[in-house]
């Protein structure tokens, strides 16, 4: 019974150390994302879904950036930003691209139609791509 | 590859990849799982909100993206362009061993966790070794709060 009592206790006192004070560099320093879609591609349009991205890009003001992940050369992540606002993912799988858009920090944050009208578009222009889908997640 | 729960507890698919979800990255508060494409910034930089220094912001020198695939089992940070060594990036993945369950590490490109003093290496760094022993910790906690709910009283 002392050991069930001790394993009681034990375990209370863990959930307390976790929860509460156990990492001592707690960082809450995170933002979520306003949107986030998850494209997939065929891996032989990859070309022709980075030039639709770019001009995407291009049409919204956004600065794009596409590059390969340190892991691997087929493996890729994107980056665009403007003043307001940050588009940025990379890949999961080989074929499907994680992206989240987000505010900048300290703008006042862009209004829910304004990222609509950018998840949309992105949608538009991407599924111009042969063999290329696109789940909204958020 | 560490050991996060162990063949006696034996426990459930979804209860690793919510574990998964709180011990994404060091520092990582535990109450808050990451959220699909969450964006963080890690420390020092997450501890100047609101400083700009060229006109941006302080924390985006530590910005990285998590997000999961793979179900959940597998969790990706990958470093910002705007973060100070960028790029870097560090995989995490929960794998089944008979009935314990594993999580693997693995960093690459610059260490873009300024704790992480190995990457290019499985589970070289000890700070993930931390993180996973939390993570062990913490599954094992919910598993005694979930027996003691369990008491008839």
């Amino acid at each position: 019974m002392s050991v069930k009592l001790d394993q009681i206790g034990t375990g209370f006192l863990l959930l307390i150390i976790i929860l509460g004070c156990g990492f001592p560099f707690i960082n809450d320093n995170s933002q979520d994302s306003r949107r986030s879609v998850v494209i997939t591609i065929d891996l032989n349009q990859r070309q022709e879904f980075f030039d639709q991205l770019s001009k995407f890009a291009e049409a919204n003001g956004f600065t794009i950036l596409i590059e390969t992940l340190s892991s691997s050369n087929e493996e890729f992540q994107i980056d665009m930003t403007r003043e307001d606002i940050i588009i940025a993912g990379a890949t999961g799988e080989l074929d499907k691209y994680y992206i989240g858009f987000y505010d900048v920090l300290n703008q006042p944050p862009a209004p829910d139609l304004v990222f609509d009208d950018l998840v949309n578009q992105l949608e538009r222009y991407v599924t111009e791509v042969p063999g290329t889908t696109f789940l909204i997640r958020k | 590859m560490n050991l996060v729960c162990s063949e006696w507890l034996a426990c459930s698919r979804e209860e690793v990849v919510d574990a998964l979800s709180r011990f994404t990255f060091p520092g990582q508060n535990p109450l808050k799982p990451v959220q699909p494409d969450q964006q963080s910034f890690v420390a020092p930089f997450s501890w100047f909100p609101g400083i700009e220094l060229n006109g941006m912001p302080v924390e985006y020198l530590g910005a990285i993206i998590s997000f999961s695939f793979d179900g959940g089992l597998h969790v990706r940070n990958v470093s910002r362009p705007t973060h100070i060594f960028h790029k870097g990036q560090v995989d995490r993945q929960a794998k089944q061993v008979g009935r314990a369950w594993y999580v693997v590490t693995h960093g690459t490109g610059n260490n873009i966790y300024f704790a992480m003093d190995v990457v290019n290496q499985e589970t070289g760094a000890g700070i993930f070794t931390s993180v996973d022993r939390m993570m062990r910790k913490y599954l094992e906690a919910m598993h005694i709060l979930n027996w003691i709910k369990g008491l008839d009283c």
